[in-house]
């Protein structure tokens, strides 16, 4: 699961860094994922998991970290 | 390209149309806008998409659905989808009564969607069918907008029903019959023929593609959506690949010569009468102003003739006009369509309200030599110069001039210079310099330049500073006290300084701020401030957690009050300033 969020990440998180050197704590806008960059990930992570995120999840806490991420999709029965 | 105003009378929608050279087309192209923040960050690639379909032999409507830009009605009505679908049914006829044959239309992101709802079932009224990166269905654009919303503020669900978006608030009612707008809805073809434009990387929702697997559509991918809607206003980027490809798709099933010629001065009205729900009338009227034909609309409160002389209310023009310009590279429409309310509002109260584009912004021309699209500009100044020299002539004691953001600075420099009446200065940007100048230019380059130059900003050593893009993001952080210090190294001309000389030249400047804006204004000033608020003609308002661009309701409205009493308490009445 990691790595396929990472891939998101990496292709839809439009960070100024490699997404290889944020660690799973660490702030992903901090890092310098926009609000805007931070839907497109939303998006891509309902496509590559097949699943919605419901509206109590869109929040910002939600997409902070790979491991807040990991979270959500592990409670929406991600696999 | 030529204003008009179109449709019912009561509630006319507002529209461009762009008419090839020579007044003769091979087709006509009806263009559907998307909504909210996304239309504010596609109107200009709209503008050169329509130019360029002109330039290849096309007649083109843009224009702005019921409630939202110059049109008539506010966005946040009930029945907002009813009234989309039905604007794009009045502008579609507009064009179709062009008579040219050939009638396409393009619809980006939910401009697509709307599009496809009109035209989706029953039988083909038109050729051609460009969905441009479409969202998928209503319900899609909202997750997305409202999303991006909370992402960015922190903002929680209303609760009601209703979804706030940057700039626009869905009631519950547009809630649920947008959530029921899809591409995947009706049986029909929608076109001849259809060109479906997907974001690169995008799959895209699949009962979406299913509706779209019929054989008269093509689908393409394309480049540089994320750039032109997924920014800031201030960034977006026009894709020009994107709309070669549109216009080259047209093309192809078009006629090689024109069709028809068009009159385009007896097509649509030169004005609007808006009756407005307290029983009084305004009348729009679009404006050229000075020597490159800025663009504008003058708002003022509608006099029968019969009424002319009477005793109803007071006399057009005896009050000031009220000047907005652009707030950044935000068209005349202001930020979340606030110009547009303020100008309807305000001219119900008797004052004269012009919103207007600087060059290379909005619906004004673009300066030669010069990229348009600019937040700043070294024109700004000589732009805002010349509306007013157009407007009222020399005599500036009876203008009052409203600005946010960059728009706040013009009218600061602007106010200074030439003295008037007022200045409403929102979240002013009060340390950066406009660009300069470029001196030396080739007299064969046909490049002007307005050459006026704004003192003030950071000094030039700071802004030649490698990492000065990253330092200044920095020090925006800092607490007042350090900004003391800041504006003594590194500022040209404080903030505090900058506002105390347009208090001294004796304007009335009224500076409305979030608490960081505030902060960096007052860079601990306090004593200038002071002097300032003693001369009965400065005052400083800050309002928590005010988003800078205003894009957020609440406090968009708590301002909004703030500017309507000022004006009110200040200007008006017609007496002059001493």
């Amino acid at each position: 699961m990691d790595e396929k969020i990472r891939t998101v990440l990496s292709e839809h998180g439009r960070f100024p860094v490699d997404v290889a050197s944020i660690g799973d704590d660490e702030d992903l806008f901090d890092a310098g994922m926009t609000s805007h960059a931070s839907v497109n990930v939303m998006l891509a992570l309902e496509e590559e998991f097949d699943l919605e995120f419901p509206e109590i999840m869109l929040r910002k806490s939600t997409f902070e970290s790979v491991a807040a991420i990991r979270a959500a999709l592990v409670e929406l029965g991600a696999a | 390209m030529k204003p008009l105003w179109f449709g019912p009378v009561d509630r006319p929608l507002f529209g461009w149309l762009h008419v090839p050279e020579g007044g003769s087309a091979r087709g006509g192209v009806l263009l559907s806008p998307t909504l909210g923040i996304e239309e504010v960050n596609a109107r200009y690639a709209y503008r050169r998409l329509a130019d360029r379909l002109a330039e290849a032999g096309f007649a083109v409507l843009r224009f702005d659905y019921d409630g939202t830009g110059d049109s008539a009605g506010e966005g946040d009505e009930p029945g907002r989808v009813a009234a989309a679908l039905a604007s794009i049914r009045t502008a579609l006829e507009l064009v179709q009564g062009l008579g040219l044959g050939r009638v396409g239309v393009v619809g980006l992101r939910m401009g697509a969607t709307l599009a496809a709802e009109v035209l989706g079932s029953g039988p083909t009224v038109v050729d051609d069918l460009v969905l441009w990166d479409p969202c998928a269905s209503g319900r899609s654009l909202l997750r997305e907008q409202s999303a991006l919303w909370k992402f960015a503020r922190g903002a929680e669900s209303a609760g009601d029903g209703s979804i706030e978006t940057a700039g626009l608030v869905y009631a519950k009612d547009t809630v649920d019959s947008l959530s029921e707008c899809a591409i995947a809805n009706g049986q029909g073809p929608m076109a001849d023929r259809v060109l479906v434009l997907m974001r690169s990387g995008r799959a895209g929702d699949r009962r979406m593609n299913e509706r779209l697997s019929m054989p008269h559509v093509v689908r393409r991918a394309v480049d540089g959506q994320e750039e032109l809607v997924d920014v800031q206003p201030d960034a977006a980027k026009v894709p020009d690949a994107t709309i070669t490809s549109i216009i080259e798709w047209l093309a192809e099933a078009a006629p090689s010569t024109p069709t028809a010629s068009i009159d385009a001065d007896a097509i649509g009205r030169t004005h609007a009468v808006i009756p407005l729900s307290d029983g009084v009338t305004i009348e729009e009227r679009a404006v050229s102003l000075g020597p490159r034909g800025l663009f504008g609309i003058m708002t003022t409160r509608y006099v029968p003739e019969e009424e002319a002389h009477g005793t109803i209310g007071p006399t057009v023009g005896q009050l000031p006009t009220v000047f907005f310009s652009n707030a950044g590279v935000i068209d005349h429409v202001g930020p979340a369509r606030l110009w547009v309310q303020l100008s309807r509002l305000w001219a119900q109260a008797g004052f004269r309200a012009l919103r207007f584009d600087l060059s290379g912004l909005g619906d004004s021309p673009v300066r030669a030599g010069r990229p348009g699209l600019e937040a700043l500009s070294p024109d700004g100044l000589q732009d805002m110069t010349d509306v007013l020299d157009a407007v009222i002539g020399e005599d500036r004691t009876n203008a009052v001039l409203v600005g946010l953001c960059s728009g706040a600075m013009y009218a600061l420099e602007e106010g200074a210079t030439n003295k008037v009446r007022g200045v409403c200065a929102i979240n002013p940007i009060l340390t950066i310099n406009l660009p300069e100048p470029k001196q030396g230019t080739a007299p064969d380059s046909g490049a002007e330049s307005g050459g006026r130059e704004v003192s003030g900003g950071m000094k030039s050593w700071v802004r030649k500073m490698p990492a000065y893009d990253q330092i200044n993001r920095l020090v925006q952080r800092l607490p007042s006290s350090a900004w003391w210090i800041i504006n003594r190294v590194a500022v040209e001309t404080t903030p505090a300084e900058r506002l105390s000389k347009v208090v001294d030249a004796g304007v009335n400047v009224f500076v409305i701020a979030g608490t960081d804006e505030g902060r960096w204004l007052r860079g601990g000033e306090g004593r200038t401030f002071r002097q300032m608020e003693s001369t009965g003609r400065f005052r400083m308002e800050i309002i928590p957690a005010l988003e800078h661009t205003l894009f957020e309701r609440r406090t968009r409205e708590i301002a909004a009050g703030m500017l309507t009493d000022h004006l009110t308490a200040n200007f008006g009445s017609s007496s002059q300033r001493g």
